[in-house]
């Protein structure tokens, strides 16, 4: 489905360019949920924003992204845009300032729906209302309310299910549930498994919550510095990490330490080579 | 709604009661007066008794709190005297030349929202783009020359040189093009960088990206991301200048020789005709406060998250 060859990603500063992410590889096979954990700063959100080229000026990529085996990366605008939204859907962090603050809930639904088809107004608000209702949203009611008469629960479940609404074969979840509260997490999170469950649709979730991602995930990918350290099936992954940053990791959630003071033991510039240790499984040792 | 309107018009009208006082008293402070100016300028022989007579029968010796409570008492009931210089009724003369100044100052306002409007968002769209850094070049050209300066130079190439639009005087919507033309060119610079400057804010706002991640036309984005965000501060400037604006208006009148409120009023200067000036300054004051009145309401009708400031749902 998706496809990442060797991706790098440089940003501008002031005259010389830093390197976020560092020769990325990896697949998101169709049906499949693959997570990306690491802390803030590793470079895990630049890969979201570069699928689907939400950056302005100032960064460079190289390497390539395949999606159903076309090249996103040399896409026209004009062409991303028939992506974006429709064969590709992004559910972004902090809903609370995600959406317009001068428009409402309605009128963002109804915009998302006619940018990829010609349906009239009416039909979408049908549409809208109905959609929300799956979400357990009452659909006459939030229809018509401005994001800040809502919450940031609410305001991440219409935003699933504007994401939702073109039937998308990807869905991109960038931090999904960081700006809620425990229990809206967990329910955002059965939502996300639903949708992805009854659609089939392949899913690409980031997190720095090793926790959210192992709900989820087939397979893992973990981030550090910009450069992938351990990549295979989550369930290998979080019963025997390799890595010392993602035992770290998993240490966090497991006795409930700070991550600074686990991951102090293994600072340092990352220098061994990323190799396949096992069939599917990259680390490095 | 009710609550906000009924705020906004006891400030109104607060703020010019008070503006009528300054007008009443503050052109009393000045020195001058109206008789003796009314003496000199007719060539009459000035002797006491006759100006005297003159006090009298204006009220003029009669004490100023008393002077201040007949006239404003007249102002309620729209009554705004008479000129004492020309006898004719100053609410009516008033309008009369006013309407030329505001149908000026009207055009002007629409020139200035189209230029500022479509140079400013396109130079912001397409930012550090050809276009966008020759607007900055002739943006500051502009605004660095007087504006009476540019009202000789339009008149010399298009009125005079290319014989396009008539050259001097008032009647037809010919004559309306170059003066009006001439006052917004100079309000211009400021509103064009005031609009790339909100509208570069915008972009950087993340509900545009999340717009733009949900696949949404451009077009769409600028219209209803950049520009609807940027309108409020837009209009809300707008209306403050709208008091500049209007005095722009006279001097651009006098240059343009049109028969406007700014000769009108020089003339009243000149003869300390002060039912005139009272007027004018209330009449100024009443639109100044009127449109910024409507602008207020305009951007809480648009903007959502200023009605919730305001209380009003």
């Amino acid at each position: 489905m998706l496809e990442v060859n060797h991706l790098s990603v440089y940003v501008q500063q002031g005259t010389s360019e830093k390197l976020v992410v560092d020769d990325i590889s990896f697949l998101v096979p169709k049906g499949k949920v693959v997570g990306i954990v690491g802390e803030s700063g590793s470079g895990k959100s630049m890969i979201c924003s570069t699928i689907l080229q939400l950056f302005d000026d100032g960064r460079r990529v190289s390497g390539e992204i395949r999606f159903k085996g076309e090249q996103l990366l040399t896409k026209s605008k004009k062409d991303l845009r028939s992506v974006r939204g429709k064969e590709i859907a992004f559910i972004m962090q902090n809903p609370m300032s995600m959406f317009n603050p001068m428009l409402t809930t309605g009128e963002h639904f109804v915009e998302t729906l006619q940018a990829h088809s010609a349906i009239s107004r009416k039909e979408a608000k049908i549409k809208g209302i109905e959609q929300l209702a799956r979400y357990k949203l009452p659909g006459d009611r939030v229809w018509n309310k401005y994001p800040h008469e809502l919450s940031g629960g609410m305001l991440q479940r219409i935003m699933i299910a504007i994401a939702v609404c073109h039937q998308p074969s990807l869905l991109i979840a960038d931090e999904p549930t960081t700006a809620l509260d425990t229990v809206t997490q967990l329910l955002i999170l059965d939502e996300l498994q639903a949708y992805q469950h009854n659609s089939g649709a392949s899913m690409l979730v980031v997190s720095h919550d090793l926790g959210v991602i192992s709900r989820l995930a087939d397979e893992l990918i973990v981030m550090r510095h910009g450069m992938m350290v351990e990549y295979g099936p989550a369930s290998s992954v979080l019963a025997d990490p390799r890595h010392p940053y993602t035992q770290a990791l998993l240490a966090v959630k497991e006795k409930n330490r700070s991550l600074d003071e686990l991951v102090d033991s293994c600072e340092g510039t990352i220098t061994e080579p990323l190799v396949e240790w096992k069939p599917g499984y990259w680390v490095r040792q | 709604m009710g609550r906000f309107l009924v705020r906004r018009i006891g400030s109104m009208v607060s703020a010019l009661w008070g503006v009528s006082l300054i007008a009443f008293f503050l052109i009393r402070v000045i020195p001058g007066d109206p008789v003796e100016a009314y003496f000199a300028i007719n060539q009459l022989p000035a002797s006491v008794e006759a100006m005297n007579a003159i006090r009298e029968e204006q009220g003029f010796n009669k004490p100023l709190l008393a002077q201040y409570a007949s006239w404003i008492l007249g102002v309620l009931q729209l009554d705004f005297g008479k000129s004492f210089s020309s006898g004719l009724d100053v609410a009516r003369s008033l309008a009369d030349k006013f309407q030329v100044t505001v149908t000026i100052s009207a055009a002007a306002l629409i020139i200035i929202m189209c230029i500022s409007v479509s140079v400013g968002v396109l130079s912001a769209v397409k930012q550090s783009s050809l276009f966008d850094r020759m607007t900055r070049t002739t943006v500051f050209m502009i605004a660095s020359m007087p504006s009476f300066w540019l009202a000789f130079i339009l008149v010399y190439v298009v009125a005079l040189k290319w014989g396009l639009l008539p050259l001097l005087g008032w009647g037809t919507w010919q004559h309306m093009i170059l003066p009006s033309l001439t006052l917004a060119l100079g309000f211009c610079p400021y509103y064009i960088r005031l609009i790339r400057a909100g509208i570069l804010e915008q972009l950087q706002q993340p509900h545009v990206q999340y717009a733009r991640a949900r696949g949404l036309k451009e077009s769409v984005i600028v219209r209803r991301y950049l520009l609807k965000g940027t309108l409020p501060s837009f209009l809300t400037s707008l209306a403050m200048t709208c008091g500049g604006l209007l005095g722009g208006a006279a001097i651009i009148e006098i240059v343009f020789t049109i028969p406007g409120i700014g000769r009108h009023i020089l003339l009243a200067m000149e003869t300390r005709d002060y039912t005139v000036l009272q007027g004018f300054i209330l009449l100024i004051g009443f639109f100044y406060t009127a449109i910024n009145f409507a602008a207020d309401l305009f951007c809480a009708i648009i903007d959502p998250r200023i009605r919730l400031k305001e209380g009003v749902q």
